[in-house]
């Protein structure tokens, strides 16, 4: 198990420093000049020069490359070129609302996924599975945003049972964060609750027929120790590596529904970093994003070596 | 399991009806002439995230909205545009016109304690103009020393006759923060402003609570005001509807469904227009009658209607009717639309038919819009518009100087010296030729040079009508603010200079 963990680190630093070359690199290709905004809209020829040696960017790109892998080593991700706040409080303040936003989004896939898969596993080729399958389907099928605009257009304009904006940290009251989280988490976690049914449900099918089952069932356990102890623990498997992927794909789509239900979390910040050209704090977030879904994976891969034996 | 399938399918339908169909209901039980609630919570959604709470590193007029309820300016505007007392109760220019003596109000005191005077000022112009990634420093390099007479006058020298002074001094650069608190005004900015900030989220969100020792008693009307940023109209419609927000600004076609969900929309000029700019020192762009040619092509009227709903001004002047520096003779009609007169102006300049004008574009569906109808209109008379897109349009544009022309909007400045001087003279940042014609030339330093409001306002109305004349630009319109506000809403009123300033805007009581 240490070892394990050991080596998913060791791979994470070659792997943190590609994805930031990566960044630098494309944003050479990014047309522009963020002196020009910085100046402000009364500047002249002159002052915009000014800018751009003041913040650097009259240096070579791998310059300012090292210059800043020089401070990351030391935990210091550098300062937005626009404010000139700093990186790390700035994540410090929106990674935990995207944080909430999504492991909230994966706990309703989980709660929706989980039951919903056994059901039509259960019930396979009957109306119930039909049913679970459809809708489904429709989930994976409808993007994140669209299903946010309908239930927002729904649940808070038509019926102004939620707020359309806002989020008010969990710390401060944990009312309003529920009463303001739950249609972003529907929004982002709906798409991944169906991936879990489906993958569920196919797995939980499998083993329902293998051997082990029916020894257990023959051995006269009852039907819902058969199926809790024996049957899932088996099937869980496959939905733990899709819960794994899904964070990623759910950190994505995070971006736009924060957009939508206007959310102060990283994604926010990275559409406007992104407008703003302010390639540090989107560097900033390239690294936090990669370090979450690195330690994700492990997770799930403890998960699967605490499930399943054999791969311990 | 068809039964099933059909009981989906009528789900789907209904939920897709429920969203479709025209939501929210009229709010009835306010009044907007009715008594203010004195503890009233006013929630805004503006169109721009805010980056900085600091006035001098801000680099946008948009961010004044945010800024303005916190740093009172030395000077302020009003809701006409006029210059009216702030932080300074009188201003007067020597004879010379290269001293500007400032009156500062006195018993004021910023939000920190600290108390405003002399010294305050100097530190917070000295500031601007040398702070490290300052914004305002080209607009302040005009003054050459901060003089303190006594503990509340001011003696602002100058390096030549800069008549723009006292609007400048409205705007950012004029903005007065605590010295004590100059370390780290980008997030915790102390003014001697109606309101404090009491939280902040860069980019997204602030608050701000009452500043009760103000002087003007009357200004902060609201308790509370909360600042959200929304970037699409539709989805600050969608707050508005749902009582997320009592007010915000909407895009034109948005306007409908705002009106018939029962808010109150008011819709205005400001000093905002759009235009298609030309670069002069392209081939033919530098003959008057070409751009004449250009002027007579294009159906302003079609614009605003196609584009605008209606909601917005033709225009063939920089400047909106209502506003000193119009030219009533000018008017708005001027340049009228006629394709013949158009091709006859292209014609007699030898122009050949089919030439080919490159239009860049800001990448951004508004702009794309526009492109392509001026490009339709300027097919007719016999124009071939190519659009090359672009992100970043004032580097392309102004900067590298690509392209024969460009529709872009214009912000507005609370000074139309600041305006004329950015666009139409040859130094200016944002006239991508850096031509002028020399009766514009000579007005613009007599403008600059003028310190006598009358005769300033004189001035920039006789520029106003030359630039139009000489066709130094395609003006098209101006597009309104549409404020929209639910009826609980008092007070709130549409700027001329465009940025909202909130004073005596509040809640009505029960």
């Amino acid at each position: 198990m240490l070892a394990l963990i050991g080596r998913r680190l060791l791979v994470t630093l070659p792997l943190l420093l590609f994805v930031t070359l990566l960044v630098n690199l494309m944003s050479l290709l990014v047309p522009g000049d963020p002196a020009v905004q910085i100046a402000g809209e009364n500047a002249t020829h002159e002052q915009i020069e000014l800018t751009r040696q003041r913040l650097g960017l009259d240096r070579p790109w791998h310059e300012r490359y090292l210059d800043w892998l020089a401070g990351a080593a030391r935990g210091d991700l550098g300062n937005s070129v626009f404010t000139n706040d700093s990186v790390s409080q700035l994540l410090q303040e929106r990674l935990p609302v995207t944080l909430a936003l999504t492991l909230s989004a994966l706990v309703f896939a989980a709660l929706v996924g989980v039951p919903a898969g056994i059901l039509a596993a259960l019930r396979r080729n009957r109306w119930q599975d039909s049913l679970i399958r459809g809708v489904a389907t429709i989930g994976i099928a409808m993007p994140g945003y669209w299903l946010g605009l309908l239930l927002l257009m729904v649940f808070a304009i038509q019926l102004g049972l939620f707020p359309t904006i806002g989020y008010t940290p969990l710390t401060e009251n944990p009312a309003a964060w529920l009463h303001g989280i739950v249609l972003p988490t529907v929004a982002l976690g709906a798409p991944a609750a169906a991936e879990v049914a489906r993958q569920l449900r196919r797995s939980m099918i499998d083993t329902l027929q293998q051997d082990f089952v029916r020894t257990a069932t023959a051995k006269g356990l009852r039907y819902w120790m058969v199926l809790g102890k024996h049957a899932l623990t088996h099937a869980a498997n496959p939905v733990v590596t899709v819960l794994a992927t899904q964070m990623a794909l759910l950190l994505g789509a995070a971006v736009i529904i924060e957009k939508v239900f206007v959310i102060p979390g990283i994604g926010e910040l990275a559409v406007n970093s992104v407008i703003n050209k302010d390639l540090t704090i989107v560097q900033g977030i390239v690294v936090v994003t990669t370090l979450v879904i690195v330690v994700t994976n492990l997770l799930a891969d403890l998960a699967h070596a605490w499930l399943s034996p054999r791969t311990r | 399991m068809k039964v099933w399938r059909h009981i989906a399918v009528v789900g789907v339908v209904a939920l897709l009806a429920a969203a479709c169909s025209s939501g929210g209901t009229a709010n009835t039980n306010g009044n907007r002439s009715g008594e203010l609630d004195p503890n009233g919570i006013f929630r805004f959604a503006d169109t721009l995230p805010i980056e900085t709470l600091d006035p001098h590193t801000s680099p946008g007029a948009g961010n004044n909205v945010w800024l303005f309820p916190v740093y009172d300016r030395l000077i302020h505007l009003n809701e006409e545009a006029e210059l009216v007392p702030g932080l300074a109760t009188e201003w007067q220019f020597s004879d010379d016109g290269r001293t500007l003596a400032l009156t500062l109000r006195q018993g004021v005191t910023f939000t920190d304690g600290t108390p405003f005077n002399a010294e305050a000022v100097k530190a917070n112009l000295e500031r601007g103009q040398t702070l490290e990634g300052s914004a305002v420093a080209a607009e302040l390099a005009v003054i050459k020393e901060v003089e303190i007479v006594d503990e509340y006058h001011v003696n602002l020298h100058l390096t030549d006759v800069h008549s723009s002074l006292p609007y400048v001094l409205t705007d950012r650069a004029g903005a007065i923060a605590s010295p004590a608190a100059f370390d780290n005004l980008s997030r915790a900015p102390v003014g001697t402003g109606m309101y404090k900030v009491v939280e902040y989220q860069p980019g997204s969100r602030a608050v701000y609570e009452r500043n009760d020792d103000y002087w003007d008693p009357d200004a902060a009307a609201a308790a509370r005001m909360e600042f959200t940023t929304i970037t699409d109209s539709l989805q600050r419609l969608n707050a508005l509807r749902s009582g997320s927000i009592d007010a915000t600004i909407l895009a034109a076609n948005d306007v409908a469904a705002a009106q018939q969900a029962g808010f109150v929309v008011d819709s205005q000029p400001i000093l905002q227009f759009f235009h298609l700019q030309l670069n002069l020192s392209k081939p033919y762009l530098d003959d008057v009658r070409v751009r004449q040619a250009i002027n007579h092509a294009i159906n302003r009227e079609e614009l605003v209607q196609g584009l605008l709903f209606g909601l917005g001004e033709p225009a063939v002047q920089p400047f909106p009717r209502g506003y000193f520096a119009f030219d009533e003779e000018i008017g708005t009609d001027y340049y009228e639309y006629n394709p013949d007169k158009a091709r006859q102006l292209l014609a007699d300049a030898g122009v050949p038919e089919g030439y080919e004008l490159e239009l860049i574009n800001q990448n951004a569906p508004q702009y794309t819009q526009l492109s392509e109808a001026i490009q339709a209109q300027l097919a007719d008379v016999g124009l071939n518009a190519t659009i090359t897109q672009s992100t970043i349009f004032a580097n392309t544009f102004y900067v590298e100087g690509e392209g024969d022309a460009g529709a872009i909007n214009w912000t507005g400045r609370p000074d139309p010296a600041q305006t004329i001087g950015l666009l139409y003279t040859e130094t200016g940042f944002a006239n991508p030729g850096g031509v002028t014609t020399d009766e514009v030339a000579t007005l613009y330093e007599q403008l600059v040079a003028t310190t006598d409001e009358a005769a300033r306002a004189d001035l920039a109305r006789q520029l106003s009508r030359q630039i139009t004349l000489d066709a130094l630009d395609v003006v098209l319109y101006f597009p309104y603010e549409n404020v929209a506000y639910s009826d609980r809403v008092i007070g709130l009123r549409p700027w001329l200079a465009g940025k909202l300033e909130f004073r005596g805007v509040g809640i009505a009581a029960g």
